[in-house]
């Protein structure tokens, strides 16, 4: 199931609202556990097995080793962490990698071993990862083992952020599990982050995605470079909104029910660094791969060769994380690289420009990256470049067409990248302090249009698909 | 007061969640949507098999959102909202000058099925040919309103696959089997030659195509002797001409299948039937349906519903067989879509016998009903982005 449906809205929601609120406060984490299940087996009634097993086999190691690390055992503990690890990445590798090895293998010696053709249940790469953050947290006994199953599993299956983020570290939420005050003020700030993520996804990332799939759809071959760049920087506005959007209704729905995640989005296309971009882009995944590959492998404090290294560890990792073919590869590759040239070669440099142009190499970049991660097909990709750099001469009567049906579109998306919309909305609850009153219409005539609209554009759902489903 | 405000905000949010869910569950469902022209989805049946494969799921989003209360109205706002962005489209609907609604056909005549369909329509026609005889055989492949209204379209639409495509058409076809009405309906383009709202041509449109391909009957059969004859008051045309039909108003009030996609306020149509002065007398059956035979070409019971456009004929039917007193000598078999139902009463007025057969629905084979018919000539009449979508073409062959 997904947030942008009406399904979700007018079936899922409202139930959840009623039995969670009405019934005794005692029976909150089972309700929500309940209905992540449901919510998980909407789609995929099966994995929510596969779901369950992750669970429970992380909940037990997570018990044993809190008890060896009592025991003094901490080299019989240090085993128990690796079977976890070693069983999640397992699940992961068997379910989203092994067709891709399969036709790696074949590729390479002329074999046709059959591949296995298993759909990816959804949300695998988060749950697992978040179900490794605990038990090596729970290793390095920067958190208590959780002592009860259910709240265990309430915390791996919650339905906010079980299919696409954010990755919430156990730790960050320990405390909520057990003891969590869900006030008017998080309700509304809950309400608040919700409607601002349904508006992105279905207003902003679905509607500038028809673009994208109108331009990507067009013979590339006499693909003139304008429509091009049109194409690539529509696709560019689409991830950002759809994932940030995503995010943002998880962080609200979290709020209803009292939880706190992290942030996972942070203007990232305000950057003036590619290094600030992953500061501010998926948030929780970079720091994920920071707290547990980069710095265990030495980080930075191991000599450059080390640290170029390691570098180069966390971002094929990165790459490959996003989805299981090539293109990921290279788009992990391609940050890696420019990562280390911006950290050892072109960081004096950079910090001479005015911002503008600063911001302006960034976007070139990211917006170069999506290129490469928009086509599984490595080959296409490479062949949508030479568009852009003018293989099918520079513009034609269609793009003149298409940008001027998407300019108001595309104001809004550059307005809406800006921490611009936010400044403005609290000049205006600055300004009208003593009349808040008119401030609360105002903000109940914004919701009230974002959320109608967003109705009707999904009733009208000839046009919502959802891109984070293979991650 | 900060309090106050957060509960104002909280009760509207839950009234829109719990408000629009309630009014969902109270609407009884709909079997069939006149706007659309489709039956909704239906509530799945529950079944163990369903929900483990996941189809439960999906059948159930469907449902839910074919029967989401005033559906139309929210499709109807979210063209609104479209317009007032400044897009000059909507669900593949271009808005246009003079009200039209003109649909965009994207990627339809490129795709293989497309080209797939052309391959099909060559060798039928080539068979045919060879049993019936150079001119006796056409392909009307009618240009949509995309193709003839392309001044009417927003600035820098690109329409030119549809032209393209019909040049393929014309190429691949043997000489002079190929009934081009692009011109001839170019020359008439400010005229009313297809409807604002749906996507037919009109009676007017369907006109001029039908006077085109008379005459090219004629030039063609003019070589092997077998012309019709010219009318015996000399100097006339074969074929009832023009001035010989009364226009008839039947409907001002059409909206048809174009509009249903984007359900936004734009002015009615006008269905019209040519009624010709002195008409020849004729039957009409369907589907081999002896018992219930018609002497009308209409059904009026359309022009109450929302699928006007069906008066003709009642709609699509798979067979439609009519016998004329029209002495003409000439037996046509039409293998048609929609676009010949106000097409081809201008061929009762000049044709002993006509089957139209609709491939989509039709499930003899063909082959067998035309060795069992006395056919003179053949008119393959469909409309150009109709023939490159349809998957019955196959059929032909059998």
């Amino acid at each position: 199931m997904v947030f942008s449906s009406l399904l979700f809205m007018f079936r899922f929601l409202p139930l959840v609202f009623i039995l969670y609120y009405v019934l005794p406060a005692k029976c909150r984490n089972i309700i929500l556990f309940l209905f992540s299940l449901f919510f998980y087996a909407w789609g995929e009634p099966v994995y929510v097995f596969l779901m369950l097993c992750s669970i429970t086999v992380d909940y037990k190691i997570g018990k044993i080793i809190n008890k060896m690390l009592q025991n003094g055992r901490r080299r019989a503990a240090r085993n128990f962490l690796l079977v976890s690890v070693i069983y999640n990445l397992s699940v992961l590798g068997f379910f989203k990698y092994a067709d891709f090895l399969i036709g790696t293998v074949n590729h390479i010696f002329g074999l046709s071993i059959p591949l296995t053709n298993l759909p990816l249940p959804i949300g695998i790469s988060f749950f697992t990862f978040q179900t490794m953050s605990y038990t090596i947290d729970v290793y390095r006994q920067v958190t208590q083992a959780q002592t009860s199953w259910l709240d265990y599993g309430t915390y791996v299956s919650m339905f906010p952020q079980l299919i696409a983020g954010p990755i919430v570290q156990y730790k960050t939420i320990a405390r909520q599990l057990r003891e969590r005050t869900e006030t008017s003020d998080d309700f509304v700030e809950g309400i608040h982050r919700f409607l601002v993520g349904l508006g992105k996804k279905v207003l902003l990332a679905n509607n500038i995605g028809v673009l994208w799939d109108t331009i990507s759809a067009m013979p590339v071959q006499n693909l003139p470079a304008a429509t091009a760049w049109l194409g690539a920087i529509a696709y560019t506005f689409q991830i950002y909104f759809d994932f940030s959007g995503y995010s943002d209704m998880a962080i609200g729905l979290g709020r209803m029910f009292g939880f706190r995640f992290l942030e996972n989005f942070q203007y990232p296309y305000t950057a003036k660094s590619i290094t600030e971009f992953w500061r501010r882009w998926h948030i929780s995944l970079s720091s994920w791969f920071r707290e547990y590959v980069y710095i265990p492998l030495g980080g930075n404090r191991r000599g450059t060769a080390r640290q170029i290294r390691n570098i180069a560890v966390v971002w094929i990792l990165t790459g490959i994380w996003h989805g299981a073919s090539w293109n990921f590869v290279a788009w992990g590759v391609y940050y890696g690289v420019l990562l280390i040239l911006e950290k050892f070669v072109l960081r004096g440099f950079l910090e001479k420009l005015p911002r503008p142009l600063r911001v302006c190499y960034t976007l070139f970049f990211v917006v170069m990256g999506w290129v490469l991660f928009a086509f599984d097909d490595l080959g296409a990709g490479i062949t949508y470049f030479t568009a852009m750099f003018g293989a099918g001469g520079f513009a034609d009567q269609t793009t003149i067409y298409l940008l001027y049906n998407y300019a108001v579109l595309l104001a809004v998306l550059i307005f809406g990248s800006t921490q611009l919309p936010k400044k403005a909305a609290v000049w205006g609850m600055e300004k009208l302090r003593a009349q808040s009153w008119i401030f609360l219409f105002l903000r109940l005539a914004f919701y009230a249009l974002v959320f109608l609209l967003s109705v009707a554009y999904l009733v009208d759902a000839s046009y919502n698909p959802f891109l984070y489903f293979r991650f | 007061m900060k309090k106050t405000q957060n509960y104002m905000i909280i009760t509207f949010f839950l009234l829109c969640i719990f408000g629009f869910s309630a009014a969902s569950l109270c609407k009884p469902d709909t079997v069939f949507s006149e706007e659309e022209n489709r039956e909704l989805a239906q509530m799945p049946k529950l079944s163990l098999d369903d929900i483990v494969s996941g189809e439960f799921s999906k059948d159930y989003d469907a449902y839910l959102s074919d029967q989401f209360v005033f559906r139309n109205q929210w499709i109807g706002v979210k063209t609104e909202a479209e317009r007032l962005a400044g897009k000059q489209e909507v669900n593949d609907i271009y808005f246009a000058k003079d009200d039209y609604l003109i649909e965009k056909h994207t990627g339809t005549f490129t795709d293989p099925q497309a080209a797939a369909n052309l391959v099909y329509l060559r060798s039928f026609v080539e068979e045919q040919t060879a049993r019936l005889g150079e001119g006796h055989v056409m392909a009307l492949i009618a240009p949509n309103a995309l193709c003839v209204l392309e001044d009417k379209l927003p600035a820098f639409a690109d329409a030119r696959e549809e032209n393209a495509y019909l040049d393929q058409i014309r190429a691949a076809l043997p000489a002079g089997s190929f009934v081009d009405v692009r011109d001839v309906l170019a020359e008439h383009k400010e005229e009313y030659l297809y409807y604002r709202t749906d996507h037919h041509w009109t009676t007017l449109g369907a006109w001029y195509a039908y006077e085109t391909w008379a005459k090219a009957l004629q030039a063609e059969n003019a070589q092997d002797g077998s012309a019709p004859d010219s009318q015996a008051d000399g100097g006339g045309t074969w074929y009832t001409p023009r001035e010989m039909y009364q226009q008839e108003t039947l409907t001002t009030e059409f909206y048809g299948t174009v509009e249903a996609k984007v359900n936004c306020e734009t002015p009615a149509d006008t269905i019209q039937a040519w009624i010709p002065l002195t008409e020849v007398s004729y039957t009409v059956s369907f589907n081999h349906d002896t018992q219930n035979v018609k002497d009308t070409l209409y059904d009026e019971s359309f022009l109450k519903k929302r699928d006007k456009y069906a008066v003709f004929f009642g709609g699509n039917q798979p067979l439609t067989e009519i016998r004329t007193q029209a002495k003409t000598g000439r037996r046509l078999l039409v293998i048609k879509d929609s676009y010949a139902n106000c097409f081809v009463p201008f061929a009762v007025q000049d044709m002993e016998q006509i089957s139209m057969i609709d491939m989509r629905y039709f499930n003899e084979r063909l082959s067998e009903y035309i060795a069992g018919n006395d056919f003179t000539d053949v008119l393959f009449l469909y409309n150009a982005a109709g023939f490159a979508e349809d998957v019955s073409l196959a059929k032909l062959a059998l």
